[in-house]
């Protein structure tokens, strides 16, 4: 349970710091900025957080079903990958319920 | 025995696996797409401009991007300041408006200059490529003689109708000019990191998807 618990951490970090970029640097430069140029620069961080956010999915999957989660939380904690500030959170969560198992 | 809730259960599993698998079939399209469009293009033979194209018509995917041969006079010549070249070199290019025998009339890049010379009478045979017109205008102010971007449209009310859509990039013109020719290579799409984003979202509408089926057998604690 530890490891499990480990590995959706990192994810949670790393999910959550691509996301940061995502809304905060890609999105803005992409839509409101018109900067060809830097947009080119910053093409990367769509295409990582496309990969970590698929590999955090599959972490959180693993956690749940060791957990024994049921489905709606399983779904929340899913969809917290994709917003900017929600994985933290639901890390310290994550390792709440794992103390309380 | 299962219960009715668990069929249900398991009918709107499937129902999402379907979206979720249509999801990723449709970036799958998009990511290959953007694979064909990044194709290298290979260049098409050397063709007569009004065999491929007709004033006042647009450019159609035959003709564009084409090398053509045109022959006929220049009327005038204007200059377009702030041009970037595919090598990403600014410079002031000079356009000539062309009058093409026995028919329309078209903008043509001669080369890099920053006077306007007179047009004389003389015959001349070009050769370039014919790309379509500008749209972002490379600076602000409009003056007589300046256009602030190499666009047929902007020719109209001054030089009559009866204009080819798009403009020619010269790489020789006979008798020659002399103008220190603008770089005119096949256009090069950059499109593989849209690519890799695409597959990005397939791996995840397809995760999204085996969840999905997976779901209704997860066991849960009540």
């Amino acid at each position: 349970m530890r490891s499990v618990l480990t590995r959706y951490r990192i994810m949670c970090f790393a999910a959550g710091v691509m996301s940061l970029l995502l809304w905060f640097v890609e999105l803005p430069i992409k839509y409101l900025l018109n900067l060809p140029e830097i947009e080119a620069k910053v093409l990367w961080i769509p295409i990582v957080h496309g990969y970590v956010y698929a590999v955090y999915v599959l972490a959180t999957v693993n956690l749940a079903v060791k957990a024994k989660w049921q489905p709606i939380r399983i779904i929340k904690f899913v969809l917290a990958g994709t917003l900017p500030v929600a994985s933290f959170i639901t890390e310290r969560r994550a390792q709440k319920l794992a103390e309380n198992l | 025995m299962v219960s009715r809730q668990k069929i249900g259960l398991i009918f709107l599993s499937l129902i999402f696996a379907v979206i979720f698998f249509r999801l990723g079939v449709w970036q799958l399209d998009k990511a290959q797409l953007m694979q064909e469009i990044a194709k290298p293009q290979t260049e098409r033979p050397t063709i007569s401009l009004t065999a491929v194209a007709q004033p006042n018509k647009s450019l159609d995917t035959d003709a564009l991007n084409r090398n053509v041969t045109l022959r006929g006079r220049y009327i005038a010549n204007v200059i377009a300041p702030n041009q970037e070249d595919s090598n990403g070199k600014v410079a002031t290019w000079l356009v000539g408006i062309f009058q093409v025998n026995g028919s329309g009339k078209i903008a043509v890049v001669r080369g890099v200059s920053d006077s306007i010379p007179n047009p004389s009478n003389t015959e001349i045979d070009v050769e370039g490529r014919l790309v379509p017109s500008q749209i972002n205008n490379k600076f602000g102010e409009v003056r007589p003689g300046v256009l602030s971007r190499v666009d047929s449209a902007l020719l109209l009310s001054e030089y009559g109708s009866d204009f080819f859509d798009g403009y020619v990039i010269a790489r020789a013109e006979n008798p020659e000019s002399n103008y220190v020719k603008v770089p005119s290579p096949i256009p090069v799409v950059k499109v593989a990191g849209f690519y890799w984003q695409h597959i990005s979202y397939v791996v995840v509408w397809w995760l999204f998807a085996l969840l999905a089926l997976a779901a209704p057998f997860i066991r849960s604690k009540r």
